[in-house]
């Protein structure tokens, strides 16, 4: 009898794999041909991070911060071209932005000043943690091992969605040999839930085999590998495997798509 | 192989025996007929849309569908797992930028997150009650559903020796097979919670967890109990009918228990965070009689609206009886962590 341990109880962590908006959110004067190349703008995000994190402290060491200074704050998060690049690329993260503006906002309101300074660091971790999540995005994307912001955002066809779960495999098993395993495993267990089960369900009736080798494949086989540390010649084989049975899933999908009926 | 048969005095449950009394909001005769695409009014103007990620590229299906009936609609999508866009709705709102105009979710408790959070205007009665009874949300249109089932192998047991009540299951000596890891999964332990209480819930969950085996999926279950590798399971309806569709002779079957979380109707939906004509308009497009008819006929997803028919496999709707519950509860998930994790289950 099959069984899995709950693998699936891993931890998403900051390497996003999530949305990336067909037209871009985009702010401030950051077009969306830039936000399609965002990985060559690298510098300038870091230099838009910079000015966030001086904005807070400079909120942080003010004797009675007011409500304007915060406005201000947001006024300067809204405009900035890195903004759009967490929305987009770090979807995991970006939440976490407005809720340390929020908490900051709530205790410059409340006049406390040890609240102040505690939301200032937690505001400014959140921006640096973004900002790494885009930094592995943007490696990802000139190693070759992740699609493009263009490409990602192109992803709505079952095929094309079968091409980002192999590039997130590759880059799972890359994090896998430079150590990184839990990283490694966030990827492979986020790919899953984000990517292949929205598959599903056309697969299942056509070759319900295949799901379920995959579905084994990715919660049990390749983690359970990595856990016991195995050498990167089994990984790799595993991974082809995976990468086989992938590219049959989308030959199946790419002819279910072109005989689905019409919505209208 | 046949298993000990249990608590026969009850009613039985089964494809053919459990759908003796009419669920109310199916058999409420006030429920809205869906309407034809060809009566709304063409669309035009932007929209942005927070699209949850789901159903492979049916969503994407009908969105496409929809853009082309409108060329002077414009639409800006942006995607993710419903979860991480209930969580951005939700900060954005706080500082009063929120940008969507509309949040698809592939699950209540996302909708339900946003509902109780960012507190949208209330859906327009015109539009709600096109809905079943039963399903007219104020903050949020469900747009299709899906059952908890118990998908059981026929040649390892009887139907008749199932109890139609899902809190009797313990008392069986069949194998089980379940993906507590699975989000659906966690719903329905929710869905039992809020009906039956946290104690009969851990109870239920501790004596369970001898009698079942693990897996990462639900169709993993499905798969199982076909194979005879387990007896039974829990898992959404569709993964039997999707395994039927391409092997009808299958050894799964669904069975369905009564008015108790183990046949919850679970739905997606939409929330209109920025009203307007046009966001109500968009929402009418999902509720016409095509796009129900294309999630059923595609997706196998349960219709809403009255005159769609189910999907092919299911039992009629009207005979089937899930509980009552307010689906935004569901995404009150902690305790049901907390309680899957006192019980060892996960």
């Amino acid at each position: 009898m099959q069984q899995w341990k709950p693998l699936v109880a891993v931890v998403v962590g900051v390497v996003c794999l999530a949305g990336i908006s067909q037209t871009a959110l985009a702010h401030g004067e950051f077009d969306e041909e830039q936000l399609a190349e965002f990985e060559k703008h690298m510098d300038d995000f870091l230099e838009e991070i910079e000015e966030l994190v001086a904005d807070v402290e400079v909120i942080v060491s003010k004797p009675q911060p007011g409500k304007a200074d915060v406005d201000a704050l947001i006024e300067h998060w809204e405009e900035v071209g890195v903004h759009a690049v967490i929305e987009t690329q770090a979807i995991v993260t970006y939440p976490g932005v407005w809720q340390g503006i929020i908490l900051l906002q709530q205790q410059v309101e409340a006049g406390d000043s040890d609240g102040v300074v505690a939301a200032g660091e937690r505001l400014k971790a959140a921006l640096w943690q973004s900002f790494g999540a885009v930094r592995l995005a943007a490696h990802q994307v000139q190693t070759g091992t992740a699609p493009s912001a263009a490409e990602n955002e192109a992803a709505t066809s079952g095929p094309e969605t079968v091409a980002l779960i192999i590039a997130d495999l590759e880059q799972a098993v890359a994090e896998y040999r430079a150590d990184n395993l839990s990283r490694a495993e966030a990827l492979i267990h986020e790919t899953y839930m984000s990517r292949f089960e929205g598959l599903e369900g056309d697969l299942i009736a056509r070759d319900p085999d295949l799901v379920s080798q995959l579905e084994k494949d990715f919660n049990a086989t390749l983690p359970l590998l990595m856990q016991r540390g195995a050498g990167v010649d089994e990984i790799n084989g595993t991974l082809k495997s995976m990468k086989a049975q992938l590219q049959n899933a989308s030959s199946i999908l790419e002819a279910v798509e072109a005989s689905r009926s019409e919505v209208f | 192989m046949r298993r000990r048969a249990l608590l026969r005095a009850l009613a039985l449950l089964g494809p053919a025996t459990a759908f003796a009394r009419p669920l109310r909001a199916f058999a409420d005769p006030s429920a809205g007929e869906p309407a034809s695409v060809d009566t709304l009014p063409r669309l035009s103007g932007e929209l942005t849309l927070y699209l949850g990620r789901g159903e492979g590229g049916l969503y994407e299906d009908i969105i496409a569908a929809i853009e082309k009936r409108n060329p002077d609609l414009e639409l800006r999508i942006r995607r993710g797992p419903s979860t991480a866009l209930a969580n951005t709705l939700v900060a954005e709102s706080r500082v009063g930028r929120l940008r969507a105009d509309l949040f698809w979710s592939i699950d209540a408790s996302s909708l339900g997150l946003v509902t109780r959070q960012v507190e949208p205007p209330a859906i327009p009665a015109s539009l709600r009650d096109l809905l079943k009874p039963g399903f007219r949300y104020e903050h949020w249109v469900p747009i299709s559903g899906r059952f908890r089932t118990i998908p059981y192998n026929p040649q390892k047991l009887n139907v008749a020796e199932l109890p139609q009540d899902v809190m009797m299951l313990p008392e069986s000596d069949a194998r089980f097979g379940w993906a507590p890891a699975y989000g659906a999964f966690q719903s329905f332990i929710t869905a039992m919670r809020l009906l039956e209480g946290d104690d009969a819930t851990g109870a239920w969950l501790e004596a369970m967890a001898g009698k079942s085996s693990e897996f990462a999926g639900e169709f993993g279950v499905v798969m199982a109990v076909s194979r005879g590798e387990v007896d039974l399971g829990f898992a959404n309806h569709y993964y039997t009918l999707r395994l039927k569709q391409g092997r009808p002779d299958a050894e799964v079957e669904l069975a369905f228990t009564q008015n108790d979380a183990g046949c919850l109707l679970n739905a997606s939906g939409i929330a209109v965070l920025r009203p307007s004509e046009l966001a109500t308009d968009f929402v009418r497009h999902l509720l016409t009689s095509e796009v129900q008819s294309y999630l059923a006929r595609e997706a196998y997803e349960v219709p809403l609206m009255a005159g769609v028919p189910s999907p092919e496999g299911l039992p009629p709707i009207g005979e089937l009886k899930p509980p009552q519950v307010d689906l935004e509860r569901l995404g009150d998930l902690q305790p049901t962590l907390r309680l899957l994790r006192q019980t060892g289950v996960l």
